[in-house]
C-alpha cells in the first residue's frame, strides 16, 4: 500500500472512495427495490363509494401490455406487476382506447385501481385491505433436520419412534432434486 | 494468587467457566420449573451413554492420528453385533455381551484396514477419517436394505426385507446395564450403577494400558516418533493397533448407548456421533495430541451435563423450543475453541 | 521404459476423473434416462453450481485447502433472499436486492470465517467444517426465533403459523429462473441460461485478473509457503482472511444462483450441503487441497452431477430399490472426496520421502525426479 508521504491526502482519498462505495451501495439497492418491487394491482369496475362516477358497462383493460382482461359493471380482477410506473390501456366497449399513467406508491403491496375513476382524470389508485389469510395449515416448527450439527443427540427422555424413514434425518440428505 | 492463576491455566479455564456455568444451571433449575433431581438422573445416565466413545478417542490421540473423525467405523462394527444379536434372538445379559462379541471380529477388521490407511496419509488424518466414516455410513445404509436379516422385530412391514431404521431393544437387553444395582432416590430420580460401572471399568482397563509396554510405546509413537523408531517401535504397527482399540471401543460404546437409550438406531444415526464425543474430550481438557482419563471423565460429564442443563432450562425460561440451537452452538462452539487454541507443536 | 512410468504417473493423477467417468458410463444405460434428458441436465447444473465452485479456487490458492466454512456465505445469501421475498422484490432486482442485503453479512462472516483459520493453522479444513455447523445454530436462531418477532417481516405469508419464526420451505416464485431466462437461448432440444454463463464467465475473468494483482501474488505466496512469505514481508495472516473473505461473498452470490434455479428453498437445510457438493465437484475435477485450476471447477461440475443425475435410476435398476440409488449416490460422493484426499495425501509423503531418500543417498537424479513429481 502507499507509503508515509502524502499521509493525510492517502487518507482522506481512501476515506472518499470508501464514501462513494457507500453512496453507490445504498444507491443501487434502492434502485433495485423500487424498480423490482412488486404489487398485486386489483382492477376495479365499481361504484365510487359516493356513487358521483359510475361504473364502465364494459371494457378491456391491458397492463404494461399484459392479455388484456375484460370487466364488466361491477366486476374485480387482479394484475400483478413490477415496478412503481405503469401504462395503462383501456378500452371501453364501442369506444377508442385511451391510454393513462399510473404511479404506485412504494409501501403498499396489493393497492386498488378504481377504472371508473382513472378515466374520470381523479386519482384512482388507493390502499386495498385484504382479508386476513391464515397461512395453510400443517407447518410444524423450524428444523427437523437431526444432522444439522454434530451434537444432535435424541433425548432419551423425548418420545421414541420419532426418528422417520431411511435417509430423511440425520443424514445429510440432498434435498430432493440435486 | 499465582497458583491459583496457575492451577486455572494448567485445569483450562474453559473448563472451569463450564463447569460453573454448569453449576449455575442447576441453581438456577427450580427457579424455572425444572426438577434438579431429574435433571442429574439425566446428566449421569447420558454421561454413561456416552463415556465409551469419548474413551474411545484416547487411544488415537496418544498414538498421534489426531481426533478419530472416523468413530462411526466402530459404531458400524458394533451395529451389526447388536442387529446380530437380536437376530439370533439373545436376550437379557446373554443379548447384551453377546452383541459386543458379536461386534468385535467386525471391529477388528475395520479396524485394521482403516489404520492401514491412515498411516498412508499421515498429517490429513482428520478430514480424511470424517469422509471415510461418512461414505462409510453411506454403504452400510445400502447394506442395511440389502443384508438378509429376517427377524420379524427388525425387518420392515410390508416389504419383508430390508432392517427398519430404528429397532427398539425393549425386548431383548434393554436398561441391562442401567437395572443393574441401580439407586433409586424418590420417582424422578435413577442413578444407572450398573452403566456407570461398565464405563468405570473400561476407563479402568485403558489407564492399565497406557501403563504396559504397548500402551507406552504408543504414546511414545505420538507424542516423539523419531525417538520412538529409534528406539525400535514400529510406528505404523503401533498406530494400527490404536485404531483398531478405538474401533473396538466405538462398538462396545453404541452398545452401551443402545441398552440405555432403548434403540438401535439404523442408517444415518452415526454421522453425528463422532462429533459429540469429539466435542466432549476436548471440553474435557484434551488437546490434538493427547488425552487422559480425567479429560475422558471431566469431559463426558460437562458436556453431557451442558447438553441436557442448557436446553432444558432455557426452555423453561423463554418458554419457548430452543434445544437444537442451543445444542448446535453450545456443542460446536466447544469444538472450535480446542481447535483454535495454539498448541505447543503445530502439526 | 519412461513411456510405462509417465502412463503410469497420468492414471494415478486422474485417477479421481477415470475411476468417475467409467461409473458414469456404466451407470447411464441401467438409469433409462435419455441423453437429452442428461445432456440438459449437464447445461442446467452447470449454470447452477459452478458459481459456488469457483468459489472454493482462492483458498486453495492460498493455501488454506477446502473452504468447508463457505457455507457461512451460504447463509448469508440465504438471509438476503428471505429479505428479497418479503419486499416481494420480483426478478433479477430481487436477487440483485439479496445479493446487496447480504453483503454486510457476507464481508463479516467472511472476517470472522478468516480470522478463526488462521487461529487453527494446520487445522483449517476441519475448523472451517465445525464452524459452519455453529454459524448455523446462529443463523438458525435469527431465522427461526428472531425473524417475525424481534426482526420485523412484513409478508405474513412467509412466516410459521405460531406468528414467529420463516416457514420451513420458502416459494422463490418471485424470482425463479429470473437470472437463468433473462438470456435464455433455444438451441435444439436444448436450453442455456446464458445470462448465467456470462455471470459465470465474468467470475472466471476476475479470478485470472485477480491472480495477477499484486494481492493475487501474496496469496500464492501464502499458498506455497508461509513462513517464506512472512519473510518476504507478505502479511500473512491479513491476506488469507482476505482470501476467505472473498471466497465467502462468492459463496454468497453463487448461493443465490442456485437457489434461483431451484425456485423453492429449504430455509433451514438448503445450506447444509452446499459445501459437500462444492468440495466434492473441485476434486472430481481433478483438483486437489493445494492446487486447483478453473478447469477443474467446471470439468468436476459436469462429472459429479452427471453421477447424481443417472446413479438413483441405476441403483434402482441394479438392486431393486429407490432409495439405494440415493444411498449410493451419497456414498459416491463421500467416497470420491475421501480418496481424493488420500491420493493427495499420499502423493506429498511420497513426494517428502523420495525428496529425503534423494538427499540422503546423494541420489541427485532421484531428488530430481521427486522435484519433477512434486506438482
Amino acid at each position: 500500500m502507499s507509503g508515509g508521504v502524502n499521509n493525510s491526502s492517502t487518507k482522506t482519498r481512501r476515506l472518499l472512495v470508501r464514501l462513494a462505495l457507500v453512496v453507490v451501495y445504498a444507491g443501487l439497492m434502492a434502485g433495485v427495490f423500487i424498480t423490482g418491487k412488486g404489487h398485486t394491482l386489483i382492477l376495479d369496475n365499481k361504484d365510487s363509494e359516493d356513487g358521483s362516477i359510475k361504473a364502465i358497462e364494459s371494457l378491456s383493460i391491458s397492463v404494461d401490455g399484459q392479455d388484456p382482461i375484460d370487466l364488466s359493471a361491477g366486476d374485480r380482477d387482479v394484475a400483478k406487476v413490477k415496478g412503481q410506473g405503469h401504462r395503462v390501456e383501456i378500452t371501453v366497449k364501442d369506444s377508442q382506447m385511451v391510454q393513462h399513467r399510473i404511479t404506485l406508491p412504494l409501501k403498499d403491496e396489493t393497492l386498488l385501481l378504481s377504472i371508473p375513476k382513472l378515466l374520470a382524470g381523479q386519482p384512482a389508485v388507493s390502499h386495498f385491505v385484504p382479508l386476513d389469510v391464515a397461512p395453510p395449515a400443517g407447518e410444524t416448527n423450524g428444523n427437523n433436520n437431526a444432522f444439522t450439527s454434530p451434537g444432535a443427540i435424541s433425548d432419551p427422555a423425548a418420545t421414541p419412534g420419532a426418528p422417520a424413514a431411511p435417509g430423511a434425518p440425520a443424514a445429510p440428505a440432498a434435498p430432493a432434486v440435486p | 494468587m499465582r497458583s491459583l492463576k496457575q492451577f486455572g491455566a494448567d485445569f483450562g479455564w474453559p473448563r472451569i467457566i463450564i463447569f460453573f456455568f454448569l453449576v449455575a444451571l442447576f441453581f438456577a433449575a427450580p427457579a424455572v420449573g425444572v426438577r434438579v433431581d431429574a435433571s442429574l438422573s439425566d446428566v449421569f445416565n447420558r454421561f454413561g451413554q456416552n463415556a465409551f466413545f469419548v474413551l474411545a478417542l484416547v487411544p488415537m490421540i496418544q498414538s498421534g492420528c489426531g481426533l478419530n473423525f472416523g468413530l462411526s467405523l466402530g459404531i458400524i462394527a458394533g451395529l451389526l453385533g447388536a442387529t446380530l444379536s437380536v437376530q439370533c434372538g439373545l436376550h437379557g445379559a446373554v443379548g447384551f455381551f453377546g452383541a459386543l462379541v458379536l461386534s468385535s471380529p467386525f471391529a477388528i477388521v475395520f479396524g485394521w484396514l482403516y489404520g492401514k490407511l491412515l498411516n498412508k496419509v499421515k498429517g490429513e488424518e482428520m478430514t480424511i477419517a470424517m469422509y471415510v466414516g461418512f461414505a462409510s455410513v453411506m454403504f452400510m445404509c445400502i447394506m442395511w436394505l440389502l443384508l438378509p436379516y429376517t427377524a420379524p422385530d427388525m425387518i420392515w412391514g410390508y416389504a419383508g426385507k430390508g432392517l427398519r431404521t430404528t429397532i427398539s431393544v425393549e425386548n431383548y437387553w434393554f436398561h441391562i446395564l442401567n437395572r443393574f444395582g441401580a439407586i433409586r432416590i424418590g420417582p424422578f430420580f435413577s442413578f444407572p450403577t450398573g452403566e456407570i460401572l461398565f464405563v468405570i471399568f473400561g476407563a479402568f482397563l485403558m489407564w492399565l494400558f497406557l501403563r504396559t509396554k504397548t500402551g507406552t510405546a504408543m504414546t511414545a509413537v505420538g507424542s516423539n516418533p523419531d525417538y520412538a523408531r529409534a528406539s525400535g517401535i514400529s510406528v505404523d504397527k503401533m498406530r494400527i493397533i490404536s485404531v483398531i482399540i478405538s474401533t473396538m471401543l466405538g462398538a462396545a460404546g453404541i452398545i452401551v448407548y443402545e441398552q440405555s437409550f432403548g434403540f438401535i438406531q439404523l442408517y444415518g444415526a452415526p454421522l453425528a456421533m463422532p462429533f459429540t464425543a469429539i466435542a466432549a474430550i476436548l471440553i474435557g481438557g484434551a488437546s490434538v495430541k493427547k488425552a487422559s482419563m480425567l479429560n475422558v471423565v471431566v469431559g463426558a460429564f460437562l458436556f453431557q451435563g451442558l447438553l441436557t442443563m442448557t436446553p432444558s432450562v432455557i426452555n423453561s425460561w423463554l418458554q419457548t423450543d430452543m434445544s437444537e440451537v442451543v445444542r448446535i452452538v453450545v456443542s460446536n462452539g466447544i469444538i472450535i475453541y480446542a481447535l483454535t487454541r495454539k498448541t505447543k507443536v503445530s502439526k | 521404459m519412461s513411456g510405462k512410468r509417465s502412463f503410469g504417473r497420468f492414471l494415478r493423477e486422474n485417477a479421481v476423473i477415470l475411476l468417475f467417468l467409467v461409473i458414469t458410463v456404466l451407470a447411464i444405460k441401467p438409469s433409462g434416462l435419455s441423453l437429452v434428458y442428461i445432456g440438459q441436465e449437464m447445461i442446467t447444473r452447470l449454470g447452477r453450481d459452478s458459481f459456488l465452485v469457483l468459489a472454493l479456487l482462492l483458498p486453495i490458492y492460498a493455501g488454506m485447502g477446502l473452504n468447508f466454512g463457505m457455507t457461512l456465505g451460504a447463509m448469508a445469501g440465504q438471509f438476503g433472499l428471505i429479505l428479497a421475498i418479503n419486499y416481494n422484490i420480483l426478478g433479477v432486482n430481487g436477487l440483485i436486492f439479496a445479493a446487496l442485503v447480504s453483503l454486510p453479512v457476507s464481508l463479516l462472516m467472511g472476517y470472522v470465517c478468516g480470522a478463526v483459520l488462521n487461529k487453527a493453522k494446520g487445522r483449517e479444513m476441519v475448523t472451517g467444517y465445525i464452524l459452519a455447523f455453529f454459524v448455523n445454530g446462529i443463523y438458525q436462531f435469527v431465522v427461526l426465533y428472531m425473524m417475525g418477532s424481534v426482526i420485523p417481516v412484513r409478508s405474513r405469508a412467509i412466516v410459521l403459523s405460531r406468528g414467529y419464526g420463516i416457514r420451513n420451505t420458502l416459494n422463490l416464485d418471485s424470482v425463479r429462473l429470473s437470472l437463468d431466462n433473462l438470456l435464455a437461448m433455444h438451441i435444439g432440444p436444448f436450453t442455456f441460461p446464458i445470462a448465467t454463463f456470462l455471470v459465470i464467465a465474468a467470475l472466471c475473468v476476475f479470478i485470472v485478473w485477480f491472480k495477477k494483482t499484486k494481492l493475487g501474488q501474496d496469496m500464492r505466496a501464502v499458498g506455497y509457503d508461509m513462513h517464506v512469505a512472512e519473510a518476504s514481508g507478505v502479511p500473512v495472516d491479513r491476506t488469507r482472511i482476505i482470501a476467505i473473505i472473498i471466497s465467502t461473498v462468492l459463496a454468497t452470490i453463487g448461493q443465490i444462483i442456485f437457489m434461483q434455479n431451484m425456485g423453492n428453498m429449504a430455509t433451514y437445510n438448503a445450506h447444509d450441503q452446499t459445501s459437500f457438493f462444492a468440495v466434492a465437484a473441485i476434486l472430481v475435477g481433478g483438483a486437489s487441497v493445494k492446487k486447483a485450476t478453473i478447469p477443474n471447477v467446471f470439468i468436476g461440475v459436469i462429472l459429479l452431477h452427471v453421477l447424481f443425475v443417472v446413479s438413483p435410476g441405476a441403483g434402482q435398476k441394479l438392486f431393486g430399490e429407490a432409495m439405494i440409488g440415493e444411498y449410493f449416490r451419497q456414498f459416491i460422493g463421500y467416497g470420491v472426496i475421501a480418496l481424493s484426499l488420500v491420493l493427495y495425501a499420499w502423493r506429498t509423503r511420497r513426494e517428502t520421502e523420495r525428496l529425503r531418500e534423494g538427499l540422503r543417498g546423494g541420489n541427485m537424479a532421484a531428488a530430481a525426479a521427486a522435484e519433477g513429481e512434486a506438482k
